[in-house]
């Protein structure tokens, strides 16, 4: 496995095989997904055409049409007159046909769009004149997840992406398949891959699989029901969502907590001073609203879309356990499962903002490799967007390794969470009582090593912990500025894969330490590897310890 | 097995220094139990060794330093970016006292070239320096390097932590017959190591490929 590391991008686009391309079954996506992907167009459809249209015919007004043209001046050329012959009736003819037109890419790049699953890999066929064929291997793939637009919803349909590790955050996705469907699929597929991963076999029952799957039996069943039952299970189905098999719910997020929060972020709050403030100025200078409104549009824009972000990221929010790893589940138009895989998170941050103190709420956010970036990166690795000390407490086992495996103990990660200075197994930063650059963080900045976990506490305003497992460390860094140079500091920092590990900046810790705390870190991290490498032996706990 | 030589260079035959016994990791390394290691909770702030605030290099490292022909890369590469900067800055001057289509001061675009100069003097004096200071070193289990002299920075990258390795050369480095590395880990910044024969870094990137192949551990 790790021979082929190095060259990997995990998935190739060298074309396939011919005879193994001969032994795919292709299957193309549900013939509903061009409607998916083309719903802007059929909104503006149906916003600026056909109601104008449905409106005119309802008032009795005639359409607009060229025939005051026509009569005016008698049709001489062809078009004109062909033009006269249909009327009234061209206008919409044209709007529709230029319409489905429009549709025609959206059907054509489904068409060509077709993927496969053997035993062992994922294919992708796609594109009409510049043909690219994808491939995934299975035991690359992290993690299935059925995502879910809200048009996809409405319609009953669900994205399968494929999330592979090669650092690059790419993915593979089918679009779109009927939703039950997905989620069969997915659940197949994860059974595939834990196979694969384990180093077992691909069973016999993993081609068979394919083969089951190649026939579209969906259409077997539908006739059958009653259209109100059908409806039923539709609404159940894709807006009060379905629990999958052997799932346990750990963490349910209430809407009125998530708002609770939102308010209590700092930057919403000074964003309601900020209007407050805007309001008052208004009012004192006589300025009218319209222009107020008008001169700060970019600003409340940025602040409305990045509440909605918070919200819709955070409605809802389920975490469960199931066999797969940690799931979760949340969404308000779109619904979107996330699969967190046991071993593949890299770090774990618990952040506490200022307000939230007020109310003893946390969040939990894991850093994923492969994921993190692209549009919705703030919220990619979210455990639980916010959440009482309780919850907290039952989400963190699940990600932290306990004691018996070189983890850290519950009084060591309360420590983390509320203490100040050196004690519980953390070295805090000790500087000179004349000298200290950062006056507010600095009793809280302190780390700790136990035998699999380096943990780093920080943050004076907002509390932050960051728990990262020694296996999971990249790369390893030392600085020193000017100043450091002369009182005697230095920083130390940890880079783990997935972005989101800002927390892991050991700061002004004096030279000595930190000096000790980089070469001790190497250490540990290639000790690390080596329990890992050796087999049997986990240091990321849990799933192996319940088979 | 576990040949931690990032510290202690024992095995090659150095003494033992004595602060030894004040180093908390040196037992569980004596010990070296691979399935339940004993190591101390934290470090204690301790003085590692004499070397006090002048350097955070991890004791005991003899770094290899980058080829002297990387001097006249940057040098080449300064001198370059030193003319474009002057010129540039010259541009009020210029414009202002010669064109006479700008209304300058004299004193400001005056002193603006002058800040600009000075400001490349310093930047070419340095660069001597700043080659000095790159080094690298390959330890049992890391690749080591260094940078900076006011900002200094040491940087460790487990073998079994690359994910790829690039070998490039600009133009300039062309010229003298140099490479760069580029290395890549599955997070943060891509570490590079510039200034390199051609020779040296094949070199480099066939052991780091076969020491990342072995040593790998997926995510």
């Amino acid at each position: 496995m790790s021979a082929t590391q190095l060259e990997n991008t995990a998935h190739s686009d060298e074309p396939l095989d011919r005879e193994q391309e001969q032994t795919l079954t292709w299957r193309r996506a549900h013939p509903l997904s061009p409607l998916v992907r083309s719903w802007l167009i059929i909104v503006a459809f149906l916003l600026g055409i056909v109601r104008p249209a449905v409106e005119d015919f309802f008032r009795g007004d005639d359409p607009l049409t060229f025939q005051d043209l026509a009569t005016v001046q008698p049709p001489e050329s062809g078009i004109l007159a062909w033009l006269h012959i249909f009327g009234s009736f061209w206008l919409p003819v044209a709007a529709v046909l230029v319409f489905l037109l429009l549709l025609v890419p959206f059907f054509l790049t489904w068409f060509f769009y077709r993927f496969a699953v053997d035993t062992s890999n994922v294919y992708i066929k796609s594109g009409m004149l510049f043909k690219t064929e994808r491939k995934a291997r299975l035991d690359r793939v992290q993690s299935i997840d059925v995502n879910r637009p809200l048009v996809a919803r409405i319609l009953g349909l669900a994205e399968l992406k494929f999330d592979v590790a090669d650092g690059a955050g790419s993915a593979l996705q089918v679009q779109y398949l009927s939703y039950r469907e997905a989620r069969r699929l997915r659940d197949e597929l994860l059974v595939q891959v834990r196979e694969l991963k384990s180093g077992s076999k691909p069973s016999a029952a993993g081609s068979q699989l394919e083969v089951e799957h190649s026939a579209p039996e969906v259409s077997a069943h539908t006739g059958e029901h009653h259209l109100r039952q059908r409806l039923a299970q539709h609404v159940t189905e894709n807006f009060l969502g379905v629990r999958g098999e052997g799932e346990q719910q750990i963490v349910h997020v209430p809407v009125a907590r998530l708002l609770g929060s939102m308010f209590l972020s700092l930057g919403v709050f000074s964003g309601v001073l900020f209007v407050g403030a805007l309001m008052g100025v208004m009012l004192w200078s006589d300025i009218s609203f319209g222009a107020v409104f008008a001169s700060n549009l970019a600003l409340i824009a940025g602040l409305a879309s990045a509440l909605w972000k918070r919200l819709n990221t955070g409605w809802n929010f389920r975490l469960v356990t199931s066999p797969d790893g940690l799931k979760t589940r949340f969404g308000l138009t779109d619904t979107v499962t996330r699969t967190v895989p046991e071993g593949r998170i890299q770090s774990v941050i618990v952040t506490q903002p200022l307000l939230w103190r007020l109310t003893g709420w946390y969040k939990v956010s894991v850093a994923l490799a492969g994921q993190g970036e692209g549009e919705n990166a703030a919220f990619a690795g979210e455990l639980l967007p916010v959440g009482t000390r309780s919850d907290l407490l039952r989400i963190l086992p699940l990600v932290v390794v306990d004691e018996a495996h070189g983890g850290a103990t519950a009084e060591q990660l309360h420590a983390g969470l509320d203490a100040k200075g050196s004690g519980h197994g953390f070295t805090a930063s000790q500087l000179t009582a004349r000298f200290r650059v950062d006056w507010f963080a600095i009793s809280r900045n302190a780390f700790s090593q136990t035998p699999a976990l380096l943990l780093v506490r920080g943050g004076m305003m907002t509390k932050k912990l960051s728990i990262t497992p020694h296996a999971k460390i990249q790369q390893l860094e030392l600085k020193q500025g000017p100043l450091g140079k002369r009182y005697d500091y230095a920083e130390v920092s940890v880079t783990a894969a997935g972005a989101l590990v800002s927390g892991s900046e050991i700061d002004l810790v004096d030279t000595a330490t930190a000096r000790a705390l980089l070469v001790r870190q190497a250490q540990l991290g290639v000790h690390a590897n080596q329990v890992l490498a050796t087999p049997g032996c986990s240091l990321t706990g849990r799933a192996e310890d319940s088979p | 097995m576990t040949e931690n030589r990032l510290i202690e260079d024992n095995d090659q035959g150095q003494a033992v220094r004595p602060s030894a016994t004040e180093v908390p990791w040196q037992e569980s390394e004596a010990q070296n139990p691979v399935s339940s290691p004993v190591f101390t909770p934290t470090l204690p702030p301790l003085d590692l060794d004499g070397l006090g605030k002048d350097f955070i290099d991890p004791a005991d490292i003899e770094w290899k330093r980058v080829s002297p022909k990387y001097f006249k890369v940057r040098m080449i590469s300064r001198a370059i970016w030193s003319l474009i900067m002057i010129a540039l800055a010259c541009l009020p001057l210029l414009l202002t006292e010669v064109l006479g289509w700008w209304n300058m001061p004299l004193w400001l675009s005056v002193s603006l070239a002058a800040v600009m100069v000075v400001w490349q003097i310093w930047l070419t004096v340095i660069v001597s320096r700043q080659v000095h200071a790159l080094g690298y070193s390959e330890r049992a289990e890391h690749l080591l390097t260094r940078r900076g002299i006011m900002f200094r920075k040491v940087r460790a990258v487990p073998y079994g932590r690359i994910q790829f390795i690039d070998v490039s050369s600009g133009p300039i480095e062309n010229m003298v017959g140099l490479s760069h590395l580029d290395i890549k880990t599955a997070g943060g910044a891509s570490t590079v190591l510039p200034g390199l024969d051609r020779t040296e870094a094949q070199r480099l990137r066939e052991i780091l490929t076969d020491l990342s192949d072995t040593k790998m551990v997926g995510l």
